[in-house]
């Protein structure tokens, strides 16, 4: 979900967003960052703070972060498009 | 950009800092990795004194836009935050060019319409039945009934805003600065709305002015602004605004720092009672060490090699003011309030085109006020744990509960 957000926000196919990248190399801003989780608090009716996305480098930290804690369910499929 | 300006095993993470207390970590950074390039912001982050001076100085630097990026924000998330945008095209200190001249100019004339001379018995007068008011009660929250009522009513004088304006407009502030930073869509939301309630109070007040023909600082702002410029009354009225909030909010959080500093020294505190004439270093030192404006951010219009480090025309650079006035290389004991220090040159009220223009401003009300708290007939104690503003920009107490020392149970409490 967070990388379907994402892939739209950088027009990008999300197939092309690695977990792993760090953000900043895919051009991320912190008013993308705000966009992101502006959007998957609208679909998704998750609260999150954006400097989520600027605090943990990557898609993989930022599910990490949200495990540790306790904001989404281990449930791999939540990372996947 | 080089990994090599921090240490690869050191994660500096700038939102993680102690709001409350945020100089370990700052002395960290600067000894550390004084001229670091923090990946997730995209800029350079400045902790020495000489190296925060000389991007402040450099006249050549530009503040950030921040209105566009909200303007872009507000694009992106198909929202209208129009208000907001047009409250944060009249900061001062994000202003350029022309708009800044402007702006800066009218300002100017607002703040020196009365003089300083003449002000002084204002504010004293000010001050004094509100610190008498508070002096009969058993507890009070000390930021918000007096920190910030005391710069919020003289600045409403000063405009020529009713004194009943005050309370309602430190309301309308709250938060405002937070659109600086990284926050979530539903506070832009919220804060749009406040800016826009505030631009509409200030144009009616405006307007009314104008119409009574009268000589104050929001006929001034009219004039600067409206009649000689074009611009619209809104434009007036955000100028007119921004002027309320950056006099409230930074001059309040100078006047509560100072007595949550005094409160966790009992020696100071009680020489400063027995001597109020002390509330003038004290002041001077309370700015230099808690800093109101914690972070300003340039984008370098010229190459640069600071610290070893090559700066690239159009990188944004972050200096950390509370960090540079704590800088051991440039204030001898840096970490400590020395009342015999007297008035050093300092990074606290900026420097250059943009240095403050409500330095003079906020040093006489900031000693007028703490003169009347040193000469209250009982002191003063902590009472509960305080509340930090959650801004990056402005560091300030927003609840600073105090009581009567020797009242009930007191529990002095350093609110960490």
């Amino acid at each position: 979900m967070l990388i379907a957000e994402l892939a739209s926000i950088l027009q990008v196919d999300a197939s092309e967003i690695d977990p792993a990248k760090p953000f900043d190399e895919y051009g991320l801003d912190s008013t993308d960052a705000v966009v992101v989780v502006g959007l998957v608090e609208e679909r998704m009716g998750i609260e999150l703070e954006p400097e989520l996305l600027l605090r943990n480098r990557s898609i993989d930290e930022v599910i990490a972060a949200l495990l540790r804690e306790g904001k989404v369910k281990s449930s791999r499929s939540q990372a996947k498009p | 950009m080089s990994s090599t300006a921090s240490p690869s095993n050191t994660k500096f993470d700038l939102f993680d800092h102690d709001l409350a207390d945020p100089y370990p970590y700052y002395d960290h950074l600067r000894s550390t990795a004084p001229v670091f390039w923090e990946p997730a912001l995209r800029l350079w982050v400045l902790t020495r004194y000489e190296d925060v001076r000389a991007v402040l100085y450099d006249e050549t630097a530009d503040p950030i836009d921040i209105a566009s990026s909200i303007a872009v924000l507000g694009r992106k998330t198909k929202r209208d935050f129009g208000a907001l945008i047009k409250l944060v095209e009249a900061i001062l200190f994000f202003q350029r060019g022309e708009r800044h001249k402007r702006d800066r100019r009218s300002l100017g004339r607002v703040l020196t319409r009365i003089p300083l001379s003449e002000l002084e018995p204002i504010i004293d007068a000010i001050a004094g039945s509100l610190a008498a008011e508070l002096a009969a009660r058993e507890r009070f929250d000390f930021a918000r009934e007096y920190a910030e009522m005391v710069p919020a009513l003289v600045i409403s004088h000063i405009l020529g805003l009713p004194a009943t304006d005050a309370r309602p407009l430190v309301e309308l502030s709250a938060d405002l600065t937070r659109a600086f930073d990284v926050v979530p869509i539903s506070l832009f939301t919220k804060l749009n709305r406040q800016a826009a309630a505030g631009i509409d109070r200030l144009v009616d007040r405006i307007t009314q002015a104008v119409a009574e023909k009268r000589n104050d600082g929001l006929t001034l702002i009219h004039e600067e602004v409206v009649q000689s410029e074009k611009a619209d009354l809104e434009e007036a009225a955000a100028l007119a605004f921004f002027a309320f909030i950056v006099a409230m909010e930074t001059t309040s959080a100078l006047i509560a720092s100072c007595v949550h500093r005094l409160l966790r020294d009992p020696d100071l505190y009680r020489s400063a009672r027995e001597n109020p004439a002390l509330a003038e270093p004290i002041v001077a030192e309370v700015t230099r060490l808690e800093c109101p404006v914690q972070r300003v951010v340039r984008i370098a219009r010229r190459a640069a090699s600071i610290g070893g480090q090559e700066i690239k025309e159009g990188d944004r650079i972050l200096l950390l003011l509370g960090a540079a006035n704590r800088d051991p290389a440039a204030f001898a004991r840096s970490q400590e309030l020395d009342a015999s220090r007297g008035e050093v040159e300092n990074v606290a009220f900026g420097g250059g085109k943009h240095f403050c223009l409500g330095t003079s401003l906020a040093r006489l009300e900031a000693r007028v006020a703490l003169g009347h708290i040193l000469r209250m007939p009982h002191a003063l104690c902590l009472a509960g744990p305080q509340n930090w503003y959650a801004a990056k920009t402005i560091r300030r107490i927003t609840s600073l509960p105090v009581q009567r020392a020797g009242a009930g149970e007191s529990q002095p409490n350093d609110g960490k």
